[in-house]
């Protein structure tokens, strides 16, 4: 199927004339992604970075509520035959604090985009646990990043690792500038977060990043393996490269102990 | 046995002092894990023999748990090592965290919450390494692990966790694609992952998913929670009698079910 922009705007206007439904339940819908950016890729960028704002007393009204989940499944089943890669789209109660990791998006009008009610992104914030949470997640995901280090010495590649690679790729690229900076307690608009981590960690080389969003819009040039593999390898040592300057910022900083625990007598 | 011996095998005398055999009860057990679990240590311990400080296993109330692997500080190749780890073919299923000694206090900071498709293994971890973890190779380190301090904030974050993610990845996602019994499947889950969760700010920590929901009723003495819970039981076992239309009733109501459980658990903690 030969996927258009025109597609990823009826999807839209579809998944609108949904939320029009509900309109006394909505206070708000925003986009965040490509289609917030304007720099949707047709057959590659996916439907449907969405977040729709609910009043609070939907939540609390059993009827309410399993209308407007009917409307929003049904709204799922008509996007999901729209051809275009489908995920669901968010929901949540206005007056809940998003998660911490979604403020990149919210904190930058160039990130997101009001397609539906009251502005209100001035208001969004992350609860004070989620920006703990989101602060100390890159320990882990450097850890979970340690099983792509398998690949890189396996000779030869199925179509199907190959395609994980990929993913693995555009995940870190998206999201270990925002893990980074928020464990620095910086919270930047998406636009922001690669100037503001170098800013924080000026010897930090962030070329891998750079090459990755290459391998995304240019992905005849990695077709070769060797390429790939070079750049899986730079990957793997950008995230200890970057773990270790991490560290050593917040040790400097009293964040994280200077030295390590003694063992109890 | 081969095996067994080459594991139990000693490093030289002098770097013997704080070092702890093998669980050898736990290692003898025959069964295919246990075999591909000592093939892996085995491999592991002959290839990095000089730059291991410890090998340590931990059980896990949710998952098979899995490996602690730490080297020694001093390591200027860690990638390396990690990726010769690999090579060892870990036992399917099982996590691996490669470390240096000094970033062990890592294994208690908070995890990635990524439902339904993982468990957040980093709630108990530290716990169960330190209570219930065996040391399979080198220096028992398991004082050098700190556990987690802030159940509160941990009870907040995983709330915030099933509202943001719950709802989009399964709820929606299953509904619209008809999925109803595996989506009442993985709310039971959700659920119980959660009373966990919350049992930890009790100092519960020896849980198992089965017996998760009695434990929670007798530390959250809350009606509208309990009263949640039981309604949810009551759509589980009707789900026997129900055609396709009943199941995506009852996948919708327990939706419902979710959210409300949601909002009295957020209530009775604040």
């Amino acid at each position: 199927m030969n996927i258009t922009l025109e597609d990823y705007d009826k999807a839209l206007q579809a998944f609108l004339d949904d939320v029009e439904t509900m309109k006394d339940d909505v206070d708000s819908v925003l986009l965040f992604g490509s289609m917030a950016r304007g720099d949707v890729k047709p057959g590659r960028s996916d439907l449907m970075d969405a977040f729709i704002f609910f009043k609070p007393e939907v939540f609390r009204d059993r009827e309410r509520y399993l209308r407007d989940l009917e409307v929003m499944v049904g709204s799922c089943e008509r996007l999901s035959a729209s051809g275009v890669y489908f995920h669901p789209f968010f929901y949540c109660d206005n007056s809940d604090l998003v998660s911490a990791p979604f403020l990149p998006v919210f904190l930058s009008e160039r990130a997101s985009r009001l397609v539906f009610g009251k502005e209100m992104r001035h208001t969004i914030d992350g609860s004070p646990a989620s920006r703990t949470q989101a602060g100390r997640v890159i320990f882990s995901a450097r850890r979970a990043s340690h099983k792509m280090a398998y690949l890189l010495c396996k000779p030869e590649w199925t179509e199907a690792e190959r395609e994980v690679i990929v993913d693995e790729l555009m995940d870190a690229k998206k999201y270990l500038p925002i893990m980074a900076c928020n464990a620095l307690d910086i919270w930047p608009g998406e636009p922001d977060l690669i100037p503001e981590l170098k800013k924080a960690l000026p010897t930090v080389d962030t070329t891998v990043l750079e090459n990755v969003k290459l391998m995304r819009d240019q992905p005849e040039r990695f077709a070769d393996h060797g390429v790939l593999r070079q750049l899986l390898r730079d990957m793997l040592y950008f995230v200890e490269e970057l773990h270790e300057q991490l560290l050593n910022k917040l040790r400097e900083s009293g964040e994280l102990p200077k030295q390590r625990m003694q063992a109890a007598p | 046995m081969g095996l067994t011996r080459f594991i139990l095998k000693k490093k030289p005398p002098e770097e013997t002092s704080e070092e702890t055999m093998v669980n050898e009860e736990k290692l003898r057990t025959p069964n295919r894990a246990t075999t591909e679990k000592l093939r892996f240590t085995a491999k592991v311990i002959a290839r990095f023999r000089n730059e291991l400080e410890s090998l340590m296993y931990y059980p896990h109330p949710f998952t098979t748990g899995g490996f602690v692997i730490v080297f020694k500080d001093e390591i200027k190749e860690f990638l390396d090592c990690v990726t010769g780890v690999f090579q060892c073919a870990p036992p399917r299923g099982l996590s691996i965290h490669c470390m240096r000694r000094s970033e062990l206090f890592e294994l208690a900071l908070p995890g990635v919450y990524l439902m339904p498709s993982r468990v957040n293994e980093q709630e108990y971890l530290a716990l169960y390494l330190k209570h219930k973890g065996s040391v399979l190779y080198g220096l028992d380190l398991r004082e050098e692990i700190p556990t987690p301090n802030n159940y509160g904030l941990m009870l907040d974050n995983h709330l915030e966790a099933m509202t943001t993610q719950v709802r989009g990845h399964i709820l929606l996602k299953w509904l619209a694609s008809k999925e109803y019994l595996l989506l009442i499947d993985e709310i039971d889950n959700q659920f119980r992952y959660l009373m966990g969760t919350a049992l930890l700010a009790h100092g519960v920590w020896d849980v198992n998913l089965e017996g998760l929901p009695d434990l929670f009723a007798q530390y959250f003495k809350n009606q509208p929670v309990t009263e949640i819970w039981q309604s949810f039981n009551s759509i589980r076992k009707e789900l026997d009698t129900k055609d396709d239309v009943g199941c995506r009733a009852a996948a919708f109501e327990t939706a419902w079910l979710f959210e409300s459980f949601l909002r009295e658990l957020r209530e009775y903690t604040r």
